[in-house]
């Protein structure tokens, strides 16, 4: 078990003793922060609801991991920013061929439908190639300042990677949030 | 050598052949043109002077000093992160004056006086992968060309852009330069010497506010500030640390802000104004207000955009807003900006945007214009006094984010 497992561990862990993502974030510190990149400006905002025509339809294959991972309002992308790596050759947890997924990253608190339970994502971005360009989807609930790294989905967050330039966002289940 | 002489000869009277055949062939040209191209007015009737040859190379050169008409639109290039750019376009002519490329997450801050562009960027020495370099490339205003490049430790903070995450002090002698790798510092660089000379530790703390004392603060995630004191080579010479004032949790102070004389008008995400004043000693934290009235909070007005706020040292705050306010609108477009006059705490002024903005900036002077890049990724125009819409300047990149006035 590698330092960020053992620090995904420990973090789980105070989940279950937080009721709201911002209590989970503050127990985690600016050094365990990240983020799923980059912003939807505002100006992508209008592909923001979905990949649009061109992408085809995808699913998880779980009816307990409904919707499209394509979609911007996939359950797990409540806190995401960025382009959607089940566009862009990954998935909804896993990075492109050929890229390289960032240790650090930043979380959200989002609830599946499905069962009704809250879950913490984990949004590590896939770096070492330029932009995917494909998808593009910003939710900014919770989201706060640069200055609270923890909460922030502006910076990149391609750190300890071997190359800093950003591709896509992932949603990875880390484990249930407990209310 | 004979061959060459040859070949000489027999080029330059072709040349004069060829001009004179031109010359006679003038009048038919006109009057073929005139009987099949009636609506064809442009043509000459009289004789006219041929053209000149044109030299080659041929680069144009900016008068400098600028007119104070002047801004920078940054095209973040969304799509292809490792290749963004700065315009400079003349905001009343509307001519675009040049370009500035940059590397991937840049920042941009220029010297008046010194004429000079500062851009702080990142690059790959393969494109996308290999060796990383961080660099303050300078650029001068008469040629928009490279001074030279300051290298940086590989960590200067690549943020989706945001004006203070980087600086100019206030006497216009260090460029400010935040680093987060995670841990965050601030490097400070010599303008006249162009040259690295400190770098500041500023753990749980980011961005940088410069002061009006040559010194700057900076933001911290425990909700206060670290203020930073320079001394003339540079050298961090005082720290100060506050209290906790932001409620980072409930209602955070957006870390977008005008300086408006020497005091930083920070807005929280719900719409209360924090004046920071730091025009002596310590920063002295103002009386919060609201922009809004309770009315309108009822009704979901919130500051909105990417960089919404602008300042003039006339004692005006502007603001983006949205009348769509919730829990994340805080980026959202504006379709409003409105003006408020900080020293009597009061909405001045509201200006319904021709197209919604994602960020804007107000221009200095008498006669301020307000610069909006709107939704549409144009530059539009505006008298930031009286809202009235001037004109647009279009195609400034694949995703223009934000405006700078260059003045």
């Amino acid at each position: 078990m590698n330092w960020l497992d053992k620090l995904t561990e420990r973090s789980t862990r105070n989940i279950a003793q937080r009721s709201s993502r911002r209590g989970f974030l503050g127990l985690l510190g600016a050094t365990l922060a990240g983020t799923a990149g980059l912003p939807l400006l505002p100006v992508a905002r209008a592909s923001s609801a979905g990949a649009g025509p061109e992408v085809p339809p995808q699913s998880t294959g779980n009816p307990d991991d409904p919707g499209d991972p394509t979609q911007c309002d996939y359950w797990r992308y409540c806190g995401i920013d960025g382009f959607l790596c089940s566009c862009c050759g990954g998935t909804q947890n896993s990075c492109p061929p050929g890229t390289e997924m960032s240790p650090l990253t930043w979380v959200g608190t989002c609830r599946n439908p499905a069962d009704g339970l809250n879950y913490v994502i984990s949004y590590n971005d896939c770096c070492g190639k330029s932009s995917c360009g494909r998808c593009i989807c910003n939710r900014n609930e919770d989201d706060r300042p640069v200055y609270r790294p923890a909460a922030n989905n502006d910076i990149d967050w391609c750190i300890g990677t071997t190359t800093n330039v950003y591709n896509c966002s992932t949603a990875v289940i880390l484990g249930l949030a407990t209310e | 050598m004979r061959h060459n002489k040859r070949t000489r000869k027999r080029i330059t009277p072709r040349i004069r052949k060829r001009t004179g055949a031109q010359r006679k062939s003038t009048g038919t040209v006109r009057w073929r043109g005139l009987a099949l191209l009636l609506g064809v007015t442009c043509l000459p009737l009289a004789a006219t002077a041929e053209l000149k040859p044109e030299p080659i190379p041929n680069v144009e050169k900016l008068d400098v000093p600028y007119p104070p008409t002047y801004a920078v639109v940054h095209d973040f290039a969304f799509g292809s992160l490792i290749d963004s750019s700065f315009g400079l376009v003349d905001t009343a002519t509307r001519r675009f004056k040049g370009m500035m490329s940059a590397g991937q997450f840049a920042t941009v801050d220029h010297s008046v006086a010194r004429r000079e562009f500062y851009v702080g960027e990142t690059l790959h020495s393969h494109g996308s992968r290999g060796t990383r370099q961080d660099l303050i490339t300078v650029y001068d205003f008469e040629n928009l060309d490279v001074v030279t490049e300051i290298k940086l430790s590989p960590k200067r903070m690549n943020v989706v852009i945001n004006e203070s995450a980087t600086g100019i002090t206030s006497d216009d002698k260090f460029l400010l330069v935040l680093n987060m790798n995670p841990a965050t510092s601030v490097t400070v660089i010599d303008l006249d010497k162009h040259e690295i000379v400190s770098e500041i530790q500023t753990p749980g703390c980011s961005l940088i506010y410069p002061d009006m004392q040559g010194g700057f603060f900076t933001l911290c995630g425990n909700g206060g500030l670290v203020s930073i004191g320079l001394d003339a080579a540079g050298q961090e010479a005082s720290r100060w640390s506050s209290d906790p004032f932001n409620d980072i949790d409930n209602d955070p102070l957006s870390e977008k802000s005008a300086r408006i004389n020497g005091v930083w008008q920070f807005v929280s995400y719900a719409g209360e104004v924090q004046p920071v004043d730091t025009n002596s000693g310590q920063p002295a934290f103002g009386e919060r207000w609201w922009l809004t009235s309770e009315a309108e909070r009822a009704d979901n007005w919130r500051p909105a955009g990417w960089h919404g706020k602008a300042g003039h040292d006339a004692g005006l705050l502007w603001v983006g807003m949205t009348p769509e306010g919730y829990n994340g609108s805080h980026k959202d477009p504006a379709p409003e900006v409105w003006r408020f006059d900080v020293g009597k705490r009061e909405r001045v002024g509201r200006i319904a945007l021709q197209t919604p903005a994602l960020s804007i900036t107000v221009s200095k002077g008498d006669a301020p214009k307000l610069l909006v890049v709107n939704i549409a990724g144009s530059l539009d125009v505006y008298d930031a006094l009286s809202g009235d819409y001037v004109h647009s300047i279009h195609a400034l990149g694949e995703t223009p984010y934000m405006v700078h006035a260059v003045d």
